[in-house]
């Protein structure tokens, strides 16, 4: 079973956040003296695709600029933004920042989630 | 569930240690005798005589033997006892319809004498060191439950190959990064290994939510336990082969997914990383889908503007790179660009049947319990 969407969504960003990270984390354990049961070949593995759907996204991003009509690209949305290819540039960047917001959004409110529970439990357990 | 449950770190699970279990040799005695291993096989099958055969034989062929192989004839109505008899391993008949995979797998736990269990489907096949590569994870005393990658082992129609992209995508990336930060999201159900002391400390299979599978790996977490996933160890499921049984398959793991979300969200709070995967996952099953599937076209078509509908497809390099590394790792690139448009078409769906579970599951208050079997 592959739960939520692949490849879409807030979820896509997040497994491209994870593998980047996992080089550095598994430096860091390494530093504090604890194994990784998964080999450091296979981290960089995953970080290096992550890297190229990066790449491939910039590339489809680009693609697509080049070959949607200007005059397709909803220019009302920015007013005042002037030529075309401010929008080209604005809408990508704004549905990647709206995306990361979402997904830290997300994040937060589960920990906080974690932290009440915590909290919660506590209190059970002194009264 | 986290203070109550037993926990695993006692270490009391038999390690695999290499050496010889007494029982009979299950693997035809033609060339070298294999090293019989203290794993038992429970394979849940009803009517599944067409498929039982070559799942059998495959596990009668891996590089290692398994002390013991159980499957469990949930009163078929075909040949399925006949075909494993047949092949000389044991069946096992419940008095009546166990009425789910689960049930069938708990029906034959209590016969189980190894320290290992693995959990297979019926319709799936192994390569052939797919045991002998999964058992070494059970090394470490804390693992209680190992898995290996899932390919689909027929890729024809337009759904098989969807299923292709999804697996080869999700195996080759999303899974591994999760095995690399210490929670793989799901053992899954057609290809598992568990310690036998670790799994009936659970009880065994639960038959209270549709996806066993997620159910039972999200326990052993919330117990303390380790899951590990092993690229390496490969099996090779028949994914449904027309809409009518992916239809079926899909509204059973949305509904599971719902269910185990509702069930686990307080045990899961305390496993890092799986709270977040969970969390995303469960965000992109219901917003993403739902912008998916109607925020898109409303947009296109109030706006007047065709390209946005191009959100459908403005991923396809986060889909492609995966799959095709995969892809490039097994020699089947052609197959995998072949198949990769299929992939959007099944996520639609998927999205579909998401959306439709949580409305029905977390709103409507309406638990689809049936456990109907897709394939």
């Amino acid at each position: 079973m592959t739960a939520g969407l692949p490849g879409a969504g807030i979820g896509g960003l997040f497994y491209l956040a994870s593998s980047i990270l996992l080089p550095v984390r598994s430096l860091w354990r390494r530093l504090r003296g604890r194994p990784d049961a998964v080999p450091l070949r296979q981290q960089f593995h995953s970080a290096l695709i992550a890297l190229g759907i990066i790449g491939g996204l910039w590339v489809a991003g680009w693609v697509l600029a080049f070959i949607v009509p200007d005059d397709m690209v909803p220019q009302n949305a920015f007013s005042g933004t002037g030529a075309s290819g401010t929008a080209h540039t604005v809408i990508p960047f704004v549905t990647f920042l709206v995306a990361v917001g979402t997904l830290v959004l997300v994040l937060v409110m589960v920990e906080l989630a974690r932290v009440i529970q915590a909290v919660t439990n506590t209190g059970d357990r002194i009264s | 569930m986290t203070s109550t449950s037993p926990g695993f770190h006692s270490g009391t699970h038999r390690r695999y240690d290499g050496r010889r279990s007494p029982g009979t040799p299950l693997v035809p005695q033609a060339h070298r005798k294999p090293r019989i291993v203290p794993v038992t096989v429970i394979i849940p099958a009803y009517n599944e005589g067409a498929t039982l055969g070559d799942t059998l034989i495959s596990l009668l062929t891996q590089t290692v033997a398994p002390a013991e192989i159980i499957v469990v004839d949930d009163c078929s109505t075909d040949d399925t006892a006949d075909v494993a008899a047949r092949l000389g391993v044991r069946v096992l008949r419940p008095p009546a319809n166990t009425g789910s995979k689960a049930g069938a797998q708990s029906f034959a736990l209590g016969h189980v004498k190894t320290a290992f269990v693995m959990a297979m489907d019926a319709d799936t096949t192994l390569a052939p060191q797919a045991i002998e590569r999964l058992l070494p994870a059970f090394d470490d005393p804390e693992v209680v439950a190992a898995c290996g990658s899932v390919i689909p082992r027929r890729v024809r129609s337009v759904w098989e190959r969807g299923r292709y992209v999804e697996y080869l995508f999700a195996f080759t990336f999303y899974k591994r990064v999760q095995e690399a930060w210490g929670a793989p999201l799901i053992a899954s159900g057609c290809f598992s290994m568990y310690s036998t002391d670790a799994l009936r400390a659970v009880g065994g299979w639960s038959t209270r939510t549709l996806a066993e599978d997620m159910d039972l790996t999200w326990t052993f977490y919330e117990c303390g336990g380790k899951v590990r996933f092993i690229p390496e160890a490969v099996s090779y499921p028949i994914e449904p082969p027309d809409l009518h049984f992916l239809n079926k398959q899909l509204k059973r793991w949305s509904h599971g997914f719902v269910q185990n979300v509702r069930l686990h969200r307080r045990g899961l709070l305390e496993v890092p990383f799986l709270r977040q995967a969970v969390a995303v996952s469960f965000w992109d099953a219901i917003v993403a889908a739902a912008a998916y599937l109607f925020l898109l076209p409303i947009l296109a078509l109030a706006l007047g503007n065709p390209w946005l509908l191009l959100g459908y497809v403005i991923d396809i390099p986060a889909v492609a790179v995966p799959v095709l590394v995969g892809a490039a790792e097994r020699g089947e690139m052609r197959r995998a660009l072949l198949s990769l448009p299929a992939f959007f078409l099944i996520r639609t769906i998927n999205a579909a049947h998401f959306l439709r579970a949580a409305w029905l599951e977390l709103v409507m208050k309406r638990s689809f319990v049936t456990y109907e079997k897709g394939h």
